[in-house]
């Protein structure tokens, strides 16, 4: 394991090194920004370990913190500083007026112990998983065919939810603002994140329910086709709303006001659902009855839509590039005239990176932070296509397939595309689906049907040249923290 | 919303750790003994846990009671009243450390950091969408599972180095391998499995994964059928996780091939389980053989044997020995082993009990009900 040790005194530097060594951990010292940035290009560090002096917001680049596992010590740092760090992502501040550098090395031993040994150690004696499609419906159901007493843990980014089954029966369900059944619901509306199970041995308990399991279980289905019959309207999984100008989210009374601020500040909708302290249903109706009202506005109708803000590159910085990832490769692939170089030109908008043509594959270079870059090529759907693909093959990270509803001709050749580019490459993928409307028959969901792809994976409708639909695609690409490498 | 066991060592931390975890935030449990700390853990999954205060031994201690009961994967942080004490805690496996006294803001972003950092993320998948441990989904339980989505998945099971695969299509078995077996061989060990890990991709197979579908509901039956049955011919026999070896007295030639395999991996001990894994033959047919060589004395309990090669070795002649040693060991075995401990009559079975709470609306809501009834009648 790498360690990156950042002092700019020499001497207290190669003391915690010499530590860390001691307990076998391969150190690097650097004693200044330069040395530190040209590190971070050519190494991997597992952690990073920075004297306060040189951890300053001017001194370290935006998102290090959060990215990299870092840790902060001083001989003396206030509380309002120490919070400072902890809010920028270190996770942990040690402060030591003797002996600091071996309570550094110390504490620096616990985090790396906490990130390998322990996560380790969890992984080969817990259940756990990534949801997708139905997997909580189908362990519930195993639940309760198996007489299995459970308690499961349900994360979506901050977000928590908790199921506990006694011999198959829900007997009780929490979120952070509900309980019983209504809890139960939410947990099972959700279709990313992550899950835990854990059994558990009792001989007795009592359930605070009062519904069987497989009416948990229905109304949960029922719920979930509401969300998607409200998202179908709309042609996206993840539609923004902005609050009609002029008014506040205090303007309205409870439980409107918990909506309008969920659904203006968080930008996943699914994120924004959890999060309201009112069921899912409620939700839905009142989130239907604002946007039907013109309080709520989607954003695609708003006036003046925005061009890719530095949020979105770094949202692709943080959705696609592993912690160890300098450079990577996104593939924009489909027939001529759906889009491609449209969405080419708005990635490079913010770096002004020029667009290259070499036989017939458009390209462009786009740094996404300050030490990582996006290589991003738009590329026909043609017979050469395997060719270009085979060249391109080394380090792609993800790729946007775009779908011409009105050209069934070509599904036959762009599935056989899209299922090697599952089975081969496991990167993310978002389809797009142009042309949707007027010369095409299709829906969404014939669209899915027909090329097979996945519930985990993002289909949306878009019109060429689109800006929100760009965003949208973008934003399609999941968490680098939620996503499990498909393939 | 974060579910966090305190072992509270002082009650005089009471009114304050109340006081900290009061809110949303936390769903804090405080345990006040070891006892206590046991039985929840039973039957919870704690985010953290945190002793407090905290000193070398005391954490130390509870570690190891926490490693002893298989509960080592809950994240533990100690909160020191001591500084003296912190060098030595960290050396312990502790995730985190706090040093009383310690301003609000500060402890609720350690304990925050701590548990995202403990939490099993999906970017630590390896590739595939869930995984865990056969103690508590076995194969059947993932057949059943796979059927119900009707999707396209691959079950990678793992016990030490012993790696058996399974494959589905639209939710059927198309192929299943371990070892040299495929098909329902491979499912029917696969199923024995009772330690181990599992992993499950869902994923669309490519061209070359066609095989001939086996309706996953009629697989199921069928192991339910085998496990059911083999079961019967384990019931006697030491447990699975005893171990057993040949004894070396007994000449063992002419054997038929089975027999004669299981004599020659027990002239090492090996567990059960292990060398029902080890071998390609049919459970079954293993357990039934392996049944017959305890009768005769050919194979067991390494402790027998073991006590039984110590007890002969210090008698002078060899002669006297092979002529006794058969009879004396099967006599050992039938003590060590009896067929049936507890008759059916006698054990007493305890059925787990739901209780389920009446459903009742509160006065005040039936307070509201009659006031709406009695505008809607006017």
């Amino acid at each position: 394991m790498q360690l990156l040790i950042c002092d700019s005194s020499r001497e207290r530097g190669a003391k915690v090194a010499e530590f860390l060594q001691k307990a076998k951990f391969e150190v690097l010292v650097c004693t200044s920004q330069d040395q530190f940035l040209e590190k971070l290009r050519s190494e991997s560090p597992a952690l990073l370990i920075f004297h306060e002096a040189m951890a300053s917001e001017r001194e370290v680049p935006s998102g290090i913190f959060k990215r990299i596992p870092s840790l902060v010590y001083g001989e003396e740092i206030e509380v309002t500083e120490k919070l400072n760090f902890y809010r920028r992502g270190a996770r942990r501040v040690v402060t030591e007026k003797l002996g600091l550098e071996a309570k550094v090395a110390a504490v620096a031993g616990m985090i790396a112990f906490r990130f390998r040994e322990f996560k380790k150690l969890r992984q080969n004696s817990l259940t756990f998983g990534s949801l997708q499609g139905t997997i909580l419906f189908d362990i519930l159901q195993n639940a309760y065919r198996e007489k299995k007493n459970l308690v499961l843990h349900i994360h979506f980014q901050n977000w928590k939810a908790k199921i506990r089954t006694f011999q198959g029966h829900i007997v009780s369900a929490a979120t952070p603002n509900l309980k019983g059944i209504e809890a139960a619901v939410k947990a099972l509306v959700v279709s990313n994140g992550t899950f835990l199970i854990r059994h558990y041995h009792k001989i007795e308990d009592v359930s605070h329910l009062g519904c069987s399991t497989f009416g948990i279980l229905n109304e949960a289905h029922f719920h979930r086709q509401e969300v998607d019959r409200f998202l179908d309207s709309f042609g996206m999984r993840n539609p923004r709303f902005i609050l009609k100008p002029g008014l506040t989210p205090e303007f309205f009374d409870h439980p409107e006001n918990e909506v309008v601020e969920a659904f203006t500040q968080y930008l996943n909708f699914q994120l924004a659902l959890l999060k309201t302290p009112i069921p899912v249903l409620k939700t839905i109706q009142i989130l239907k009855k604002l946007c039907e009202n013109g309080i709520l506005i989607w954003e695609r109708n708003s006036s003046g839509t925005e061009g890719i803000t530095p949020e979105d590159i770094s949202y692709i910085y943080d959705s696609l590039f592993p912690a160890e990832r300098k450079e990577g490769k996104l593939l924009i692939l489909g027939l001529p005239g759906t889009g491609k170089k449209g969405i080419l030109e708005a990635l490079t908008t913010l770096s002004a990176a020029p667009v290259k043509k070499l036989q017939g594959v458009h390209f462009a270079k786009i740094p996404v932070s300050l030490d990582a870059r996006l290589n991003v090529f738009s590329i026909d759907i043609s017979k050469q296509l395997q060719t270009v693909l085979d060249k391109l093959s080394d380090g792609i990270l993800a790729c946007i397939l775009l779908i011409d509803a009105a050209r069934e001709d070509q599904f036959d050749y762009t599935k056989y595309l899209f299922q090697q580019l599952i089975q081969n490459y496991g990167v993310q993928i978002v389809v797009g689906v142009t042309h949707l409307t007027g010369s095409s028959s299709k829906s969404m969901q014939d669209i899915r049907e027909t090329f097979q792809i996945p519930p985990g994976i993002e289909v949306l409708a878009v019109t060429q040249d689109s800006m929100e639909n760009i965003r949208q695609l973008l934003l399609g690409f999941r968490h680098i923290s939620e996503v499990s490498t498909r393939g | 919303m974060l579910d966090i066991l305190i072992y509270l060592l002082d009650k005089k931390y009471e009114a304050e750790v109340q006081a900290l975890f009061s809110g949303e935030t936390y769903r804090p449990y405080i345990a006040y003994s070891m006892e206590e700390i046991l039985e929840i853990c039973q039957q919870e999954l704690f985010d953290l846990a945190l002793i407090w205060p905290a000193t070398y031994d005391e954490t130390a201690d509870f570690l190891t009671i926490l490693n002893i009961h298989y509960i080592s994967f809950m994240p533990v942080i100690a909160v020191l009243e001591d500084a003296s004490q912190l060098d030595r805690m960290l050396t312990l496996p502790i995730i985190d450390y706090m040093k009383l006294p310690l301003p609000r803001e500060e402890f609720c972003e350690i304990l925050s950091n701590a548990a995202n950092d403990a939490e099993l993320s999906s970017s630590e998948m390896d590739g595939v969408t869930w995984r865990g441990i056969l103690e508590e989904y076995g194969l059947k339980d993932l057949i059943q599972m796979i059927t119900d989505s009707r999707l396209d998945a691959h079950i990678t099971l793992k016990f030490k180095d012993k790696i058996g695969h399974v494959f589905f299509k639209n939710g059927d078995i198309i192929r299943a391998r371990y070892l040299g077996l495929t098909g329902m061989a491979a499912l029917k060990k696969l199923a024995f499995w009772k330690t181990g890990n599992f992993s499950v991709s869902f994923s669309p197979l490519d061209k070359n994964s066609a095989g001939e579908p086996l309706n996953a509901t009629k697989a199921f039956q069928v192991l339910s059928a085998h496990l059911g049955e083999l079961q019967k011919y384990l019931h006697g026999l030491p447990s699975l996780d005893d171990e057993i070896m040949t004894n070396p007295m007994i000449t063992s030639e002419g054997k038929e091939p089975l027999p004669q395999k299981i004599v020659d991996i027990c002239q090492t001990p090996i567990r059960i389980f292990d060398l029902l894994q080890l071998l390609d033959d049919d459970d079954i047919a293993i357990a039934k053989a392996l049944k017959e060589m305890f009768v005769d004395g050919i194979i067991g309990s390494r402790e027998a044997i073991e006590s039984i090669i110590a007890e002969e070795s210090k008698k002078k002649s060899w002669s006297k020995l092979s002529s006794t040693f058969s009879s004396l060991f099967k006599k050992k075995e039938l003590e060590n082993f009896p067929m049936e401990t507890v008759t059916e009559e006698e054990a007493e079975e305890i059925i787990p009990t739901l209780k389920i709470e009446k459903e009742a609306f509160s006065p005040e809501v039936l307070r509201k009900i009659e006031t709406r009834l009695e505008e809607w009648y006017r």
